[in-house]
């Protein structure tokens, strides 16, 4: 699940780039140098596309992160500081990114917002052998690298979101738990762009409701081309296979969103419009589409809700956090996971007595984070770490279950493939987050004990 | 039946914005024989024109569509004078300085306002229903102008003494010249028409679907497909063309979502195949 | 040396400083931590340069095979990606499926994608101009699609639309002797297409373009040389697009058939000069090279790398190759003939400029 966002800079902003690069000019990059030891600042490098709403967010994130833990004495006494590089959404560029980092120094790497840009990564951690924690891409083909390859490829621990065969079963969660059994629907819509990812998910709805016992009927399956224009004639094919039935149509978009929304809203289509629908993770999704967000649901990793005890603290920072982009001030989900990252750095180094700055040290840090989530002997995940998106914990080696079998089969893996170093989904872990557009704020729904307001419908159906 | 309603009324709208599209490009290739590569940025740049004048001085929609139309209609001949005039008779230094700008645009639009799609408020809001196919206002108000739009630059161009000149020129630069038509001003006219009307497809766009940064090659994708297909400088030709390419993607559409974007292309490998000079034009281009 | 007349064709020259800006490109990765000693210290720094210079081989090689069709047969390609894509995907399916030796992988690779281009050639023999830059821009967009729309299921599953070949397409970890196999594979190339351009075969290229029905009236058999260029050219570029998938490990739309890489080849075969064969190769390296020495920007990156070329191509229309070229005759004349001679040597000398005659 990836998406470019929203993006907009202020004449202050632009000057500052223009400052910027005049100096960058001035100097050659081949001329810096590590980070010399001692009492250096410890250097994290992030790697992601810098031209979107998801990276600038991220960074946000990192330095209001990095900024508290210096105030608070940084990590074994040394401070910390951000470095960052541009990873262009490509594969050729992601890699580069890594590389220009731990050139300039960093000892730590976190980011990747495409899965596209971390798919092409995996070409050179085993080069870099540096810690590197994913914020934002989904693609499980990176920790199954992790499992074929452990030594090469243990340096990769994904902090969030949930893998994207997880998604599927946030999604039957949320479809049985709120759609049928607190909404009393009969039937949905699954409205899919024509996307890899949405693959398992359209192919698996209609199964795993039946498994889960549930009598939501999928009463269409429409998956349209990533360039569709005109959504009129799919969304009039969607009310009328939903005649008689009660439900709403479940959208599974990441590329598209904003076009299929406000045309979805400017036509006034009688069905709610609930799902996962990556645009609207963005903090300016209700500004991007002329208000047309009103009462849009969709799935993320984080929100301001108690999610636990650090969530609102964090959100509420975020926004008073005016020393990088003050007008960014809801953060994206990937905001969340990096801030994450960056104490479960601090936790697992302090556990470690040690800063990963070479290879053992690096491997004495990727054991503790290890212990986050390891299972106990009653079979349940213990000794997690809370973070803003949840309690977080890390699937371990050769642990089978993480994602049900048949879904696995499907995709050409064995039934008892392991996902070690992603981030455990589940009920109190990583959990999926629902929020719907309300008034131009993003509202949890679901889950019940997070909901901080109650399902809307769309004003045209109130 | 329904739904052959709805595939004729569907595919109206989208034709039509495709011919509005198509024809700046096809005029500008008639008379100046240049293929203006950023023309789809040109459409693009227009949308965002306006959605930055509704949000930074907050102006309505009438008023920020026609300060973006006008302003495509000064940018297009200043971006002529500044990349295309002084490389004039490199044909292939013109059509990568128009590429180049083409990106250049997309860019910067996506630094300043994101990659991610924009809508334009709806001119006229609601619907109604006819033969079970739901129509919004919007969509008949949209057919409607465009349809309008086409039609007076047909009657420019078949009327008015510039409209003259320029069907003049493109048919024949010399025999132009030779009549004494001013070549370089109406050039250098065209491209202010050719903005204009690229931004005026742009406005409907953002309004109708929505528009991204990217939609940029998407649309010049279209405006060349549309113009080879009907033939190089062929206005009635774009015109044809146009609807072909609008109706085979609704009708596609109706049956298999997810290949719209394939099919159409197939469809426009086959014809250029069968007719090397397009539809409507003269063998060997 | 002893007879300053002959200076106005300085040939040997020319040869020389090919000569030496190989070496120079051989030296590179023993050159460059002399030059910065911080990439001693740390091995990431040269990494980087040189898989930046790998890239760029690559993106010289398929430069040059844009440049024998677009600079010599004059036939405007606009789907490059297509042949660079069919390289690419070869590479990936074939090394998850059969796993054979990477030289024998790309060759095939180059093999599949000129099948590509003589599939391409039939209809292109027909088009002519912006017709045919469509046809060649609609072959590369539909099989884009295709790949979206088909998905194939093959490598590391869940890598959302790639073709993940990690442990598959891998030639080496030692960045050095990558880019050294790039660099081989673009000299290779480079003298493969020199020695092409230079036989009759490159003269009845050149012939199509400057009057392909004149061509024809004189009797040359414009549809086989045509179908040829098509062939050789989509070899070449299947050729870098197969070794691409081998340094970044995964094949997939964006990655391998992005209408970018056609417009990134276009503008480092312009920038650099057409139908020059070498000038392609200056232009991909200074395009990667700045691209990637632009990545301290940030955001503003790539508006500023694409400014700087549209930058150059009008203030050097003929090409960087061209330009340096005259530069260096202007400087040997000034060393070697009299003050009165330099400016007719001058005046015949540009006259070749950028293009045999």
């Amino acid at each position: 699940m990836t998406e470019f966002s929203c993006k907009r800079h202020s004449r202050r902003t632009f000057l500052k780039y223009v400052g910027a690069t005049a100096m960058a000019l001035s100097l050659s990059p081949l001329r810096e140098g590590p980070g010399v030891l001692g009492q250096q600042p410890f250097r994290i490098g992030m790697a992601n596309p810098l031209a979107t709403f998801f990276g600038e967010a991220a960074e946000k994130a990192l330095r209001l992160g990095i900024s508290e833990i210096n105030a608070a004495g940084g990590i074994l006494g040394r401070p910390l500081e951000l470095i960052v590089s541009d990873s262009a959404g490509r594969a050729d560029q992601a890699p580069l990114a890594l590389q220009d980092l731990v050139g300039r120094g960093a000892q730590v790497l976190t980011g990747f917002f495409f899965s596209e840009e971390l798919i092409g990564s995996l070409a050179v951690i085993p080069i870099v052998r540096k810690l590197f924690l994913g914020t934002g891409a989904s693609t499980p083909a990176a920790t199954i690298r992790v499992s074929q390859d452990y030594d090469n490829f243990k340096f990769f621990f994904r902090v969030g979101p949930i893998n994207s065969f997880l998604i599927l079963q946030a999604a039957i969660t949320f479809a049985v738990g709120f759609l049928e059994r607190g909404l009393g629907w009969n039937a949905i819509v699954v409205f899919a762009e024509d996307a890899a990812w949405t693959q398992p998910i359209t192919a698996g709805f209609p199964l795993l409701l039946q498994a889960a016992g549930s009598k939501l009927q999928v009463a269409d399956t429409i998956r349209y081309a990533e360039d569709t224009t005109d959504f009129t004639a799919l969304f009039n094919r969607a009310v009328a296979a939903m005649q008689g039935k009660k439900g709403g149509i479940f959208t599974v978009m990441a590329h598209t969103g904003t076009r299929p929304t406000a045309q979805w809203a400017a036509q006034q289509v009688p069905l709610p419009l609930v799902g996962i629908n990556v645009h609207a993770q963005d903090g300016r999704f209700d500004q991007n589409t002329q208000g047309a967000a009103e009462s849009v649901v969709t799935l993320t990793a984080g929100a301001r809700a108690p999610i636990t005890e650090r969530t609102i603290p964090f959100t509420d920072a975020f926004e008073s956090f005016t020393a990088f982009k003050p007008e960014v001030t809801i953060p994206s989900y990937n905001a969340f996971i990096s801030y994450d990252a960056i104490y479960l750095l601090k936790a697992a180094a302090e556990k470690a007595g040690v800063l990963p700055t070479d290879e053992a040290s690096t491997t004495a840090v990727i054991g503790e984070l290890e212990k986050f989530g390891a299972l106990g002997p009653d079979g349940k995940p213990t000794n997690l770490f809370t973070g803003t998106s949840g309690h977080l914990g890390f699937y371990q080696r050769g642990e089978a279950g993480a994602v049900p079998a048949p879904l696995l089969v499907a995709n050409n893996l064995p039934p008892t493939q392991d996902f070690p170093h992603d981030v455990r989904f589940g009920p109190g872990l990583a959990e999926g987050i629902w929020i719907q557009w309300q008034s131009g704020q993003p509202e949890v729904i679901f889950p019940p004990n997070l909901a901080t307001k109650p399902f809307v419908l769309p004003p045209w159906l109130r | 039946m329904g739904g052959i309603v709805e595939v004729l009324i569907l595919g109206f709208l989208i034709s039509s914005l495709y011919a509005l599209t198509a024809l700046g490009f096809t005029m500008i290739f008639g008379v100046a024989g240049v293929l203006n590569l950023a023309h789809g940025a040109f459409a693009m740049v227009g949308a965002y024109l306006a959605i930055w004048a509704m949000s930074a001085w907050g102006w309505g929609l009438p008023a920020a569509a026609a300060f973006a139309v006008l302003g495509m209609g000064v940018l297009a001949p200043l971006f002529y004078l500044v990349f295309v005039r002084p490389v004039e008779d490199r044909p292939i230094i013109v059509f990568l300085a128009t590429l180049l700008l083409a990106v250049i645009l997309e860019q910067s639009i996506a630094l300043t306002f994101s990659f991610n799609s924009r809508i334009l408020p709806p001119l006229w809001e609601g619907s109604f229903t006819l033969l079970g196919t739901r129509i919004s206002y919007n969509r008949v108000a949209a057919s409607a102008i465009v349809l309008l739009i086409l039609l007076g630059l047909w009657l420019f161009v078949r009327r008015a003494r510039l409209g003259k000149a320029i069907l003049a020129l493109s048919m024949e630069r010399r025999g132009a010249a030779l009549v004494g038509i001013p070549a370089r001003q109406i050039i250098l006219g065209v491209w202010g028409i050719s903005g204009a009307l690229a931004a005026i497809a742009g406005l409907f766009i953002g309004s109708f679907f929505g528009i991204s940064p990217l939609e940029e090659r998407l649309l010049l994708v279209i405006a060349f497909s549309t113009v080879v297909l009907g033939g190089l400088g062929s206005i009635p030709g774009s015109l044809w063309a146009a609807f072909i390419i609008g109706y085979s993607e609704t009708i596609i559409q109706q049956f298999a979502p997810e290949a719209r974007g394939l099919a159409s292309l197939a469809i426009l490998m086959v014809v250029l195949m069968l007719r090397p000079q397009g539809l409507l034009g003269r063998a060997a281009a | 040396m002893s007879r300053p007349r002959q200076l106005r064709l300085p040939s040997c020259l020319w040869w020389i400083g090919l000569g030496l800006t190989l070496g120079l490109l051989l030296a590179i990765p023993y050159l460059l931590p002399l030059l910065f000693p911080d990439m001693k210290v740390n091995p990431i720094l040269l990494r980087r340069w040189l898989d930046t210079l790998t890239v760029a081989c690559l993106w010289a090689i398929l430069a040059m095979s844009w440049d024998l069709l677009g600079g010599y047969a004059g036939q405007i390609s606009f789907g490059h990606s297509l042949f660079f894509g069919l390289g690419g995907y070869t590479s990936a399916v074939m090394s998850v499926l059969f796993g054979w030796s990477p030289v024998l992988i790309i060759a095939l690779g180059g093999l599949v994608a000129a099948v590509g281009g003589l599939v391409v050639a039939a209809p292109a023999l027909r088009l002519h101009g912006p017709y045919l830059s469509l046809m060649t821009l609609v072959a590369a967009l539909a099989f884009e699609r295709l790949m979206r729309w088909a998905k194939p299921q093959i490598g590391i599953p869940g890598a959302e639309g790639a073709i993940l070949c990690i442990p598959q397409c891998f030639l080496t970890f030692d960045a050095t002797a990558k880019y050294y196999y790039a660099l081989g594979l673009m000299v290779g190339m480079a003298l493969l297409l020199y020695a092409l351009t230079r036989s009759r075969f490159g003269l009845a290229l050149e012939a199509i373009r400057d009057d392909e029905e004149a061509a024809q009236a004189a009797g040359l058999n414009t549809a086989k040389y045509k179908t040829l260029a098509f062939g050789m050219s989509a070899f070449i570029a299947g050729l870098s697009g197969a070794f691409y998938v081998y340094h970044i490990g995964s094949a997939s739309p964006k990655a391998v058939l992005d209408l970018e890489i056609s417009v990134q080849a276009i503008v480092a075969s312009v920038l650099g000069g057409l139908g020059t064969i070498f000038g392609p190769i200056f232009g991909a390296f200074f395009f990667k090279i700045t691209e990637e020495y632009l990545r301290l920007l940030g955001a503003l990156r790539f508006v500023v790398l694409f400014s700087l070329a549209l930058g150059v191509l009008l203030l050097v229309p003929g090409g960087l190759l061209a330009k340096l070229r005259v530069q260096l005759r202007r400087g040997w004349q000034a060393l070697y003939t009299p003050a009165g001679a330099v400016r007719n040597a001058q005046e015949t000398g540009e006259l070749g400029v950028g293009r045999r005659r």
